[in-house]
């Protein structure tokens, strides 16, 4: 064989090893351990809280994959979620004391019947009101391991480059890089998750075992007589695990169509935010560790604009958006952090503040070549 | 049928643990510090000087509490005393460590330092 039919050989070889990931898959090459634990942790995800296995008293699903199952677990809900806080510039009160900013939807019968409540009151401190849909948690393992160096790397409060981007990072409370959440407050995907259980099933968990307040009172005695916590580690670590090991999916073959989206993607600075592949550091999981894949993200806060303004969280302010990751975007059928779009056309053009340039330069192409963009977009 | 079956199934799995490990959990927590003794790192949502109330924001994810704790006069605040406490008049937004052990009536800080988050 001569080295370049051998290099084609390889190339091919390759080729065929690169398992395609779909929507709900494993990231591959985990270990069989690593995958069994998928499994268990899928089961976990997958079921269903009543009162009796700590539901509640306030929740908005009564499980995670209640909200996150189109078109797999770990996918989009229809569910749109009540987030509110009070911006007094430059502070943002997460209104802790009336309840938090994430206003539950729905309460147990106990709950209802003790306060009359079929969800928790808005609070009445809130300066702003925000709605969100339930994103797909595809490829958040990746995300969870990208370092923060490399974000920081993106980040140009200051717009040093003059190209009007001007990304800064997102932070936790206690002052570490936020990534995850529509504004970039949680660090890691553990407290993610772990925050998520008693946030939206109400089920309380090792990692944050007390109850949230009802509007700002105590809940009523009697109403939750489960003793905390109300899920076990073993289980969090299951859910965890399965949230963890879920690929990104494997963006589709494009055609020509596709190929000029792509390129046109890049010149017209969708990619300065929308950062096509990113690369995680060290983990002690082999399969996760100094992988690249597609993220279309860079995990920064951006302003946005004052027409897609809501609410603050931490650092960000109500214009401040976390750049939304773009992972299975060919199954969305709403777009945006609140699904006020419906197609992808509309939720380019509903970029403002740093979006406002390249959505401006998309305006200005041929149809033709919009078509191509979106055809691009729809194949993530 | 088939979702009493999964409910069952997941109440093995989750729930008897859960009843089980709680309380392991909580000696294993106990173990780890001294009784008593907890550390805090989160937002100051309100500081009063004068009284020593401190309202501190934690999290875990999206799940928020708040700690309240009362400045104690041997508190140190960033190496400071605590005389200078007072002075120091942490703000809505500072970020900060308090170390702090629990009383009858609630959290007293023995220690608190401000962290400086870097600018990008």
């Amino acid at each position: 064989m001569t080295p370049r039919w051998g290099a084609v050989a390889s190339l091919l070889v390759f080729a065929g090893c690169a398992k395609v990931v779909k929507p709900g898959d494993p990231i591959p090459g985990l270990a069989r351990e690593q995958r069994d634990r998928f499994a268990r942790g899928k089961t976990v995800f997958d079921s269903t809280f009543t009162p009796e296995t700590g539901l509640g008293p306030l929740f908005n699903s009564t499980g995670c994959g209640e909200c996150h199952e189109d078109p797999a677990a770990g996918g989009r809900g229809d569910e749109i979620e009540v987030h509110a806080t009070a911006f007094h510039a430059p502070t943002c009160d997460p209104l802790v004391e009336e309840g938090g900013p994430v206003v539950q939807q729905h309460t147990t019968p106990a709950l209802k019947q003790a306060l009359g409540i079929d969800s928790e009151p808005f609070p009445p401190s809130a300066t702003a009101r925000a709605h969100r849909t339930s994103p797909v948690v595809f490829g958040r393992g990746l995300l969870d391991l990208v370092p923060d160096s490399e974000i920081l790397s993106y980040a140009d409060p200051d717009d040093r480059n003059h190209d009007g981007i001007r990304g800064r990072p997102g932070r936790a409370l206690d002052g570490r890089v936020g990534r995850f959440g529509r504004k970039a407050l949680v660090p890691t995907l553990r407290e993610f998750n772990a925050g998520a259980f008693p946030t939206e099933t109400g089920v309380t968990d090792p990692e944050q075992p007390t109850e949230e307040n009802i509007g700002g009172q105590p809940i009523p005695p009697g109403v939750d007589p489960l003793p905390e916590p109300e899920i076990s580690s073993e289980a969090l670590a299951l859910a965890d695990d399965f949230v963890r090991f879920l690929g990104a999916p494997t963006p589709a073959k494009v055609g020509k169509e596709g190929r000029r989206g792509r390129e046109l993607f890049a010149q017209l600075g969708c990619a300065s935010c929308h950062i096509p592949k990113l690369r995680t550091g060290y983990s002690p999981v082999p399969a996760l560790a100094h992988r690249e894949f597609p993220a279309y993200t860079d995990l920064l806060l951006h302003d946005m604009g004052p027409e897609l303004a809501d609410i603050c969280l931490g650092v960000a302010t109500p214009e401040d958006f976390r750049t939304e990751p773009l992972l299975d975007l060919r199954d969305a059928k709403t777009f945006l952090h609140d699904g006020r779009a419906s197609g992808i056309e509309q939720a380019v053009e509903l970029h403002g503040g740093e979006g406002a340039g390249a959505r401006d330069r998309f305006n200005g192409l041929s149809a033709a070549d919009r078509a191509a963009v979106v055809a691009f977009l729809k194949s993530l | 049928m088939r979702s009493t079956s999964r409910a069952v199934a997941f109440a093995a799995i989750v729930l008897l643990p859960a009843l089980t490990l709680a309380r392991a959990d909580r000696r294993a927590q106990g173990a780890a510090q001294p009784a008593g003794s907890y550390t805090y790192q989160g937002t100051v949502r309100a500081f009063t000087a004068n009284t020593g109330s401190l309202d501190l924001i934690i999290g875990v994810g999206m799940a928020l509490r708040i700690v309240h704790v009362t400045v104690a006069p041997a508190a140190h605040a960033g190496g400071d005393t605590a005389a200078g406490l007072a002075r120091v008049e942490f703000k809505p937004g500072d970020v900060v460590r308090v170390e702090c052990h629990r009383t009858d009536t609630g959290l007293v800080a023995d220690r608190i330092e401000r962290i400086e988050v870097p600018k990008p």
